[in-house]
């Protein structure tokens, strides 16, 4: 997770003015530039290493860079006056000027060539160049209207190319121009796409990646947009991707590929209205990674410009340059979303993601269901059982069983009907309910109101389609349920446990039908922690019959397709464990009881059997093929290939 | 019914049939175009990667200086000689038994002992290549070692004891005990002049005076840890009474034998010194343990003046373990190693320091070899596509699997319609190793023998019935070679008293047709013509004798070659036979003409290519196409070589072997211009064969994987960053 450790104060500079940054040539220093001075500070000793001055009169106008070739630091004085200059050189008045022929808007310092220095007009020309012919004209190539902003290079193979970010004065239209080093021609303009119409870019930094160059910009109506650029592009709008909108004045510069910092973020707390925040961001998820509240000044200061080495943030606040050490690891995904859910960070920013573009689109015909779902609903355009089933025969006509919004649908249907029957009593549709319920896998727990109204109006047969056809039906209504099947036979039940416990015969306590409804309850999926709570509200004669009609499934053989074996042993366990000092003290259930133990005894004996043919048929298995010796390494152990031996 | 017990062992029964098994699918068999095959070189291989051959650690190591001769201990008790004379040639196999677990192995004057936690001294016939005889006396032994002279041999043992056992020409005696000491001795080492034994035990070493058995001098050592004992696991004694010590602390303590102090001492090693050795001029001393790296350390002057010496630490071997090294011997310019990786590995002795000869002698003396038996574990029975796996204690039929689709595409994998299947196991009864198997080519007959007796047993397919044949003929000799007719009427049986016999196959009463004159040495290679007429057997001294097996006479004996023959076979279209030679030479001999083939004098008028003879890995198998006669297959653990006799021999400025992958893939083989196509795709191969019905081979590999698997975890290597 991305970090950003306490401030360290670097240097005061002149109250007002030109600042800017530069890497030194050692990894650690960094070039600072004001309008007076250039000064080469070392960021981990918090001290400055060493400092020119000029004169008053001859202020700088570009920032110091060191030229890798020529092993000096060069600058420009008064935008046409370049001066360079050695590390051993004391005093840099003394240091005579290049004149040149045109301004200079900033140098360029590349890592293995000469300097590049960016004129106003858009033209790009090599120091060493500069240096040789000072007074060459260089062609602009950026049209006359548009005012330069920022400028990066982006290099590919032997192929240079300069980015400019420059805003026409006339119009307000912002536009990057691309133009290839030592071609004199116009670049090619890329206009940026506004994300909203009055807004423009208020502050920007670019990122030279390998093959592409990356922008990011923050408009005046606080979108933050990030735009990539191509090395190769042939578009003339550049799409601006809104990541977030921060709602206060800032500034924005690239942590490396994966982070962005902006300063000046303001925060949530009402108690504090002027706390400003330094923020890092993850550029992929426009997500939060890490803050720092900037200290409180007593005039509302602003931010006015950052900058970022690998592992240092310099803002500028008036001037103060302070330097806040940070950490970004590898970005990853649990990295950029998990830091989300740390509400702290979260909720002191004022931050609203922007979810437009990740948006999913509107399936088509959804409004027609819908419709057509709310001319089922309405009460006035079916008032009667037979309008309304004709309304959801015509709404089940268009919808699609396997489809998953359309279930909602229907569990919202089977509310209403619950509201409606509430308030008309005779409105019962129950053909269409059933119709209804068969069409699909409605989830029961999207319409428990639906159930609760059918258990009270206790209709078995509505009841036998939601559990035939629902997936997740409480233990409860599976309970209530089974009380409501048992209570309509209770009469006959009774009588034919009597006459079966006199018997000692194993005879079926159900009649057909019951058995059937029994069954269909017996099969349905249920957690045994809460079946164990909602099986205790049967009473003693309904668990009885129960375990009667469970024994007789556990003695017959051929229950495959109705009860599964499993599932008989999981409803005895269960029923036991829930009535189990009641069943004990019954003497009703004695006998019973002692039955059952039998018949479990006879299928323990029976399982014994089942392993001991196990125990026969693995050796059996492990010697006469080699996929019974060890699976892991089967694969290959045996092939028939052609082979070309001479 | 419940099922009891009873029925369980029976299902349990040592040779199990399985029905399904032989329900073999005659109409699934593939039918491939011969003439195709014999033109483009193109086979199908059945790849068999299911031998599940286990590798036995290397226990201890002995070399017999005079006879050039390795005795190899494994785990499992078996005792490996290689003939370093005929280039570390594995010239027999004396094969263990489940009751023998040795620790100590020594040679003394041609004459090899071993000892164990039996506690016995056994002597070795290395002609019948069995125990010749045991004596057991007292407790467990750790160690043994011959005095320099050769007359006595002295055992250290777990009661603390060192026994002396005087050797006479016939037979081992007990002579003596030494002072008992309350340690078991763990090592023990002869001086020079035979008077002083020298012992390590747990926390010291003792210096005994043989005469008197009583120690003279004790040298106790420091712990690493209080708790735990410091074994000496290995000690020597130099000729001005230096004692080298290696312990279980990982040190390596040179000590002045006379007044018992510590010399120099060195922590060389991570975990226990397990062996040590000294050079014969004693200027190097190395230690090798737990900790697979062997240290080597040199005597030096350090003093130019008084010439005072003093063992420094010299080399670091790394090469080859990456177990732990068990044992370890110096065999004239080599240092062999084994231990837990079951690898056989040599270093050179002495390293010039120059690079261009220290390059050369690395070349030379650094090698590894593989645990596989120089003599194959395997066996096929071509006509009825069945393959026989001899394990130590038992024997394996598998029938191989099949494809309904025929392919003429180089490196296509074929659908397997029928996977191979386990058609039999034989366990023995016995507690000895299987010497030597053999199944007949129709797959009607299977024969082993171990150190006792032979057993033939008549596997008829339709229905499947296995049936032992009781009734052998007692003059029957237990085997070092099986081999049946191809017509699988005899049996011809290689003996432990270097004979051959002919057995006349019957399920009922089979007969002993002929027992032929005694060979002056062991029998190591058996072979026959395809008509079955011709019997070639083969001795460890490179005698060859081909027997006429209808006229029970010696047909011939071939010239003899001053190396020791690896492989031999007839060919099946010429009186030919071909045999492999340790040296890597190669011979056809015409039993007709009784001389050499015109190949073969051509092949040594040019001259082996010398990629060829480089090579070391013996060939282990030589087999003729059963379509081509020209066309030979030889190969050993490594390679596979195919040999067109039609096509010229190999220059100096071919390439034999392939180095890389763009060779590998060279699109037309057939243009190379010479008769040696070398394949390395098949590696380690432990068995090839021709599947008579549909001209296809059938190759046993053994996947590295499995054997790396199958070790033990290795001493933990600290990495940086871990």
């Amino acid at each position: 997770m991305a970090r950003i450790e306490n401030a360290v104060e670097i240097t005061v500079c002149e109250d007002s003015g030109f600042v800017a940054y530069e890497r030194d040539l050692e990894k650690d220093n960094i070039i600072i530039t004001d309008t007076k001075r250039v000064s080469i500070y070392c960021l981990t000793d918090h001290k400055c290493i060493q400092s020119w001055f000029v004169r008053q009169n001859s202020p700088f106008t570009s920032q110091a860079v060191y030229d890798v070739e020529s092993q000096s630091y060069v600058a420009v004085k008064k935008n046409k006056n370049l001066i360079k200059w050695f590390k051993e050189t004391t005093d840099l008045t003394k240091v005579k000027p290049v004149v040149l022929s045109t301004a200079v808007c900033c140098l360029l310092p590349q890592v293995n060539s000469s300097t590049l220095v960016v004129f106003e007009n858009g033209a790009v020309a090599e120091l060493e160049q500069v240096l040789i012919e000072p007074k060459q004209v260089h062609q602009s190539t950026l049209p006359d209207v548009f005012e330069l902003k920022d400028v990066t290079v982006c290099c590919q193979g032997n192929q240079i190319k300069v980015y400019f970010l420059a805003q026409n004065t006339k119009d307000t239209v912002w536009s990057v121009f691309i133009s290839e080093h030592g071609s004199e021609s116009l670049g090619q303009q890329i206009a940026l796409q506004n994300p909203d119409k009055d807004a423009s870019p208020v502050h920007y930094s670019f990122l030279t990646l390998e093959g592409s160059v990356r922008l990011i910009t923050i408009w005046s109506n606080g979108d933050v947009c990030l735009s990539v650029i191509p090395f190769f592009t042939t578009e003339d709008h550049l799409k601006c991707r809104p990541l977030l909108t921060v709602k206060s004045h800032t500034a924005v510069t690239w942590l490396g590929e994966n982070y962005f910092a902006i300063a000046g973020v303001k925060g949530l707390d009402k108690n504090k209205p002027d706390t400003r925040f330094l923020t890092i961001w993850d550029s992929k998820f426009g997500s939060l990674q890490a803050k720092r509240e900037l200290p409180v000044t007593r005039r509302d200061t602003q931010i006015t410009s950052i900058y970022a080495t690998e592992e240092s943030i310099l803002l500028r606040r008036d001037a103060l340059i302070v330097a806040y050490k940070f950490t970004c690891p590898e970005a990853s995904l649990a990295s950029a979303l998990g830091c989300l859910r740390n509400q702290e960070i979260q909720n002191s920013v004022t931050v609203q993601a922007n979810w437009k573009p990740h948006a999913m689109k509107a399936v088509e015909n959804i409004t027609m269901k819908e419709n057509l779902l709310k001319e089922a609903m309405n009460k006035d355009k079916c008032p009667t059982e037979e309008k309304f089933a004709c309304a959801c025969k015509n709404l089940l006509g268009h919808l699609n069983a396997e489809k998953f919004p359309d279930s909602c649908y229907l569990a919202s249907l089977l509310q209403f009907v619950a509201n409606r029957c509430t308030e008309e009593k005779q409105f019962w549709p129950k053909q269409t309910l059933l119709e209804i319920i068969e069409f699909c896998n409605i989830s029961a727990s999207s319409c428990k109101e639906f159930l609760n109204v059918v258990l009270e109006k206790e209709e078995t047969e509505i009841l036998t389609g939601c559990l035939k056809n629902m997936s997740d039906v409480p233990e409860k209504v599976i309970v209530k349920t089974l009380q409501i099947y048992l209570r309509n036979n209770k009469d006959k039940c009774s009588v034919e446990l009597m006459d079966s416990s006199e018997e000692g015969t194993i005879c079926n306590p159900f009649s057909q039908d019951l058995a059937e409804a029994v069954n269909n309850v017996l099969n349905c999926t249920f957690n045994d922690v809460f079946m164990l709570e909602h099986l205790k509200i049967l009473n003693l004669e309904d668990v009885l019959v129960l375990v009667q009609y469970l024994y007789f499934l556990i003695s017959i053989f051929d229950h495959s397709d109705e009860v599964k074996v499993e599932m008989v042993i999981d409803w005895l366990c269960l029923l036991l464990d829930s009535h189990y000092s009641a069943l004990v003290i019954s003497n009703k259930a004695k006998t019973l009881l002692v039955k059952l133990h039998i018949a479990v005894e006879k299928q323990v004996q029976f399982s014994r059997q089942l392993q001991s043919l196990q125990g026969l048929l693995y050796p059996v298995l492990n010697s006469t093929s080699f996929t019974g010796q060890n699976s892991k390494h089967n694969n290959g152990l045996y092939s028939i290939e052609v082979v070309k031996l001479f | 019914m419940p099922l009891n017990q009873e029925r369980r062992k029976r299902g349990r029964k040592k040779a199990k049939i399985e029905e399904e098994a032989m329900a073999v699918d005659e109409s699934t068999t593939t039918e491939l175009k011969r003439d195709d095959k014999k033109e483009d070189g193109t086979y199908t291989v059945h790849r068999v990667k299911f031998f599940n051959y286990q590798p036995n650690a290397i226990h201890c190591l002995a070399y017999d200086e005079n006879r050039e001769r390795l005795a190899v201990v494994r785990s499992d008790g078996s005792i490996e000689i290689w003939n370093l004379k005929h280039n570390f040639n594995q010239e027999r196999i004396i094969t263990g038994s489940q009751t023998s677990k040795l620790d100590s192995v020594a040679w003394v004057n041609g004459r090899l002992f071993t000892t164990g936690f039996q506690g016995d001294i056994t002597e070795y016939d290395l002609v019948k290549n069995t125990a010749k005889y045991s004596v057991l006396y007292g407790n467990a032994s750790w160690c043994l070692a011959p005095n320099h002279s050769g007359t006595l041999l002295a055992t250290g043992s777990d009661d603390g004891c060192v026994r002396l056992f005087d050797l006479t020409t016939e037979k081992v005696s007990y002579d003596r005990t030494m002072n008992p000491q309350a340690q078991r001795i763990v090592s023990l080492a002869w001086h020079k002049s035979d008077e002083t034994i020298v012992t390590g035990s747990i926390d010291n070493i003792k210096v005994w005076n043989v005469a008197t058995g009583a120690a003279v001098q004790r040298i106790t050592l420091q712990r690493a840890f209080k708790k735990r004992e410091n074994i000496v696991w290995c000690v020597a004694i130099l000729t001005d009474y230096t004692i080298v010590s290696g312990d279980s602390t990982g040190r390596t303590i040179f000590w002045d034998g006379r007044v018992g102090t510590m010399l120099k001492g060195y922590t060389s090693h991570r975990m226990d010194i397990l062996s040590l050795c000294v050079t014969k001029d004693e200027k190097s001393v190395f230690t090798t343990g737990v900790d697979p790296t062997i240290v080597q350390f040199s005597l030096s002057v350090t003093d130019g003046l008084d010439g005072a010496r003093s063992w420094v630490r010299s080399r670091h071997i790394t090469h080859g373990h990456t177990h732990d090294v068990r044992a370890m011997v110096i065999a004239g310019n080599f240092l062999v190693s084994g231990g837990l990786d079951t690898n056989l590995v040599t270093n050179p002795v002495d390293v010039s320091p120059g690079q261009p000869q220290m390059r050369t002698q690395m070349e030379q003396y650094k090698r590894v070899y593989p645990p596989f038996p120089q003599k194959s574990l395997i066996d096929c029975a071509g006509r009825a596509k069945l393959l026989l796996f001899q394990y130590p204690y038992h024997l394996e039929v598998w029938k191989l699997g099949s494809t309904s689709i025929t392919s003429n595409k180089d490196g296509e994998s074929l659908p397997v319609s029928e996977r191979p299947i386990k058609i039999l196991d034989i366990q023995t009864k016995g507690v000895e190793q299987i010497v030597c198997s053999s199944i007949s080519k129709d797959g009607s007959w299977i024969a082993y023998s171990d150190v006792d007796k032979v057993k033939l047993f008549h596997l008829s397919l339709d229905p499947p019935v296995l049936q032992k044949v009781a009734c052998l003929p007692t003059q029957l000799c237990p085997a070092h070679n099986l081999l049946f007719s191809p017509d699988s009427s005899k049996l011809f049986s290689a003996t432990s008293s270097c004979s051959v016999q002919i057995l006349l196959l019957d399920a009922i009463q089979p007969s002993l047709q002929h027992t032929f004159h005694a060979m002056d040495n062991s029998i190591v290679l058996l072979g026959v013509d395809s008509a079955g007429k011709f019997v070639a057997a083969a001795d460890v001294e490179g005698t060859i004798i081909v027997y006429n097996v209808s006229k029970f006479k010696v047909h011939c004996r071939l010239p003899r070659y001053d190396s020791q023959p690896t492989a031999l076979a007839f060919s099946s279209h010429a009186p030919e036979l071909f045999i492999a030679y340790a040296d890597q030479m190669l011979y056809e001999y015409n039993i007709e003409q009784k001389s050499y083939s015109h190949w073969s004098r051509s092949l040594h008028k040019c001259k082996l290519h010398h990629a060829w003879l480089r090579r070391r890995s013996k060939v282990t198998r030589v087999v003729y196409s059963a379509t081509n006669p020209d066309i030979v297959f030889l190969h050993d653990v490594n390679m596979l070589c195919t040999i067109d006799k039609s096509k010229p021999l190999p220059k100096a400025h071919h390439q034999l072997f392939k180095k890389n992958l763009q060779d590998f893939k060279g699109q037309d083989m057939g243009v190379q211009g010479h008769s040696f196509f070398t394949n390395q795709q098949f590696k380690p191969l432990l068995f090839l064969d021709y599947l008579d019905d549909d001209n296809s081979l059938v190759m046993v590999e053994y996947p590295l994987q499995r054997f790396i698997e199958n070790l033990p975890p290795t001493l933990k290597q600290k990495k940086f960053g871990t």
